[in-house]
């Protein structure tokens, strides 16, 4: 690695911002069956509730123990428990990373290379990921604040473009079908944020106001979505339900002076904001392995994981089917429960039972 | 390290790009650029779909007066289903249609709305053909329109497209993009309504003119109403940018106003089950002329007059257009529906499989607010 410093708050949530934001973007509407999309506009409150509420624990954690992420803590108390920790959140990001590219791969074997096995695509993105996190966080922490520069002006510029689209009567009423499937859905986009678990991980490297961060950015991403559903739904109503990346057919909707389809900026919204996800996922595997286990070197790890993440992502390539079988929303709620409720509660309860039993 | 790195990625660049013979299908000279798509039903159940492509084996790239204009093909294709029936063409042309700039979708008169889910679902899923191609229907069928020729050259989709597009400076046109109709028709009512093509002869000359709007309901075929109609259509639908209206200004005038901005308020309201649908029209308009009358110079008391006769004009032709939809047509084509199903979702979920009865005997209070801009470059005698 090239550096082992500490980035700004702003940098980190700006960071988070954009990786988030793929997985906003690339919302794919089948998943929400039961959920118009004037529902989506008022799940984002559930949603900002949820995140904060499941950020309690591990809140609690760093308000005691600063300069600490979860394994450190853990480390304290068993180097095995330790251990196994490292290679759970492992487990979980490289997973998550899998379901990026593999989303990417979809995007792209759907939308832009329709007729054209991408598979080199894959390898390509994957290595250059890799190179990114090889960079490290600092690298990364500046280079999205570069993204963000492009990206949320871009978004801007979409919308402004679409404005003249919009009619509200393409709205459907709010809690047609009651509310349990908004809750139920809002449940399932606090499952889809890995965001959550990077911060349980990344805040010992993060410096600055750290939990006024945390609220602008959870704030501003609900923000984004909500202000994303509502053109969906204004502008393209019940079409939007019928595609399946509905936020790249709103893009392509959109028409500027003589330029017709914006999805073009949108695709490279895209692509910037994957590079910078998968890069820091794996740029975490990296860190914590090299951690974990720090006779071998951080650069092993992203070559092995860089050639896993391959394998992975060949595999999942091309079918659909294995595609929906690991983009499983179910799997990504248990994963973020486990990772940002319940193992921050045990490290909690443990490192308080033994707390009393010294004093 | 990062030597390695980028001669890695490089290696990956370029097998990424001759891979899957990427450049054969890039290069424009192998594709078929579609311009237009015909779709009809056949009595066997099977598709004809016809192509308008850019001929570009041609070597004559102008037209007969000079003025550039790609040389056009057309292809007959039959299939099973749509998609099918296009892919033939690579058979026959040996190239590989490219929809992305495709102008227009013109389906017969055999398809209708029961059918219609069959016919869009390959245009839904392509990602070439984009949600805002427009789409149109013919009176007859879709292929005599694409394959109809004007002296030697065939109306071009183009030329149908420019039809379509000259709403924006006429409302006699009930312009609909794809991504409007898969909304209208996944909504409610399932109504929907195209602009009506009609090919047109006179001895060798022929043209494809708009005659109307094609209104597809639960009939098994589609009912048409006028041009003018249509404008009230839109008005219904708020959907007015500019258009002309011609009325009895009395005293033996005939009044014309454009129309230069509209805006359709609609609100729905329930009384006893009933509903009761408010429309309010707020529309600004220049007097473009005034037949019959000596010119002369005009007073605010006409200009008044021109006012409240316009606004019963329009009021009388939006309530003739409703009666139109609703009583004779049974078709909800200007989506009042909607407003049912989102201000009023309870009644709506209690009615929604007889909504088109609902619609029948609601009540439609219009009202009216026209607003005289200008007067054109004519005298004000009050001043």
């Amino acid at each position: 690695m090239i550096t082992k410093g500490r980035i700004s708050a702003f940098q980190f949530y700006v960071m988070l911002f954009l990786s988030r934001t793929l997985t906003t973007v690339t919302y794919i509407s089948s998943y929400t069956k039961d959920v118009r999309l004037s529902d989506m506009l008022v799940q984002p409150i559930f949603r900002i509730i949820f995140g904060i509420i499941i950020m309690i624990p591990v809140y609690l954690l760093y308000k005691k123990y600063e300069n600490k992420n979860l394994i450190d803590i853990a480390n304290e108390r068993s180097q095995g428990f330790s251990k196994v920790l490292s290679i759970f959140y492992v487990i979980v990001f490289f997973y998550f990373t899998v379901v990026t590219i593999a989303r990417l791969d979809v995007f792209t074997g759907t939308v832009v290379f329709p007729e054209t096995n991408v598979n080199f695509m894959i390898i390509f993105v994957i290595i250059f990921c890799c190179y990114g996190a090889y960079l490290g966080f600092e690298a990364l922490g500046r280079s999205s604040v570069l993204s963000a520069i492009l990206v949320i002006p871009a978004i801007i510029f979409i919308l402004c473009a679409l404005a003249n689209k919009v009619d509200l009567l393409n709205l459907s009423p709010v809690f047609y079908n009651g509310v349990t499937p908004v809750i139920k859905t809002a449940i399932d986009s606090v499952g889809q944020t890995v965001e959550y678990a990077i911060i349980a991980i990344a805040l010992p490297k993060v410096s600055g106001k750290i939990t006024k961060g945390f609220f602008v950015w959870i704030f501003s991403q609900t923000l984004l979505m909500a202000i994303l559903f509502f053109f969906a739904g204004a502008v393209m109503g019940n079409f939007a339900s019928t595609q399946l990346f509905p936020f790249h057919t709103l893009a392509s909707l959109a028409e500027f002076a003589m330029f017709d389809r914006l999805d073009a900026i949108f695709t490279s919204v895209w692509i910037m904001c994957a590079f910078i996800k998968a890069s820091l996922l794996i740029f975490l595997q990296a860190d914590i392995l090299s951690k974990a286990f720090p006779k071998v070197r951080k650069t092993s790890f992203l070559v092995i994981i860089g050639v896993l993440s391959i394998i992975a992502n060949l595999f999942v390539a091309g079918e659909i089917e294995r595609f929906s079988i690991i983009d499983n929303s179910i799997i990504k709620i248990i994963v973020t429960g486990i990772t940002v409720i319940i193992i921050p509660i045990i490290v909690l309860i443990l490192q308080e039972r033994r707390a009393l039993k010294n004093a | 390290m990062r030597r390695g790195l980028i001669i890695i990625l490089a290696i990956i660049l370029a097998l990424f790009t001759f891979s899957e013979n990427e450049i054969y299908k890039k290069d424009i000279r192998n594709r078929l650029v579609i311009q237009g798509i015909g779709i009809d039903l056949e009595e066997d159940g099977t598709y004809t779909v016809t192509l308008q492509a850019i001929d570009t084996n041609s070597s004559e790239a102008s037209s007969a007066d000079g003025a550039s204009q790609p040389p056009l093909k057309s292809y007959k294709l039959t299939g099973e289903t749509v998609y099918t029936a296009i892919k033939s063409v690579t058979e026959k042309e040996g190239k590989i249609p490219l929809y992305s700039q495709n102008r227009i979708i013109l389906i017969g008169k055999s398809i209708t709305k029961e059918n219609m889910n069959d016919v869009i679902d390959f245009f839904v899923r392509d990602v070439e053909v984009g949600g805002t191609v427009y789409i149109a229907a013919a009176e007859k069928t879709a292929g005599e329109i694409l394959t109809a020729k004007n002296g030697k050259e065939l109306i071009s989709a183009q030329t149908l497209e420019n039809s379509i597009e000259s709403y924006e400076y006429d409302a006699k046109i009930f312009a609909t993009e794809l991504y409007e109709l898969i909304n209208r028709y996944n909504s409610g009512s399932k109504d929907f309504a195209l602009p009506l093509f009609s090919l047109q002869e006179n001895g060798e000359e022929k043209s494809a003119e708009i005659v109307g709007t094609a209104l597809f309901d639960n009939t098994e075929y589609r009912e048409v109403i006028s041009k003018n109609e249509t404008i009230y259509l839109n008005v219904l639908s708020d959907e007015v940018y500019n258009t002309a209206i011609a009325f009895d200004g009395g005293k033996g005038t005939k009044v014309s106003l454009n129309i230069v901005k509209s805006k359709t308020k609609r609100k729905v309201t329930l009384t006893k089950d009933v509903p009761t649908f408010k429309i309010q029209v707020y529309m600004d308009a220049d007097i473009a002329e005034i037949s019959g009358g000596v010119s002369s110079a005009m007073t605010v008391k006409q200009i008044e007059e021109i006012k409240k006769k316009g606004e019963e004009y329009v009021e009388k032709s939006i309530n003739a257009t409703i009666n139109s939809l609703y009583h004779k047509h049974n078709s909800d084509a200007c989506g009042l529906g909607r407003l049912l199903y989102i201000f009023e979702k309870d009644f709506y979920r209690k009615n929604e499989k007889n909504i088109d009865s609902v619609l029948k005997n609601s009540l439609y209070e219009v009202d009216v607010q026209l607003n005289i801009r200008r007067i054109g470059h004519e005298y004000l005698s009050d001043y």
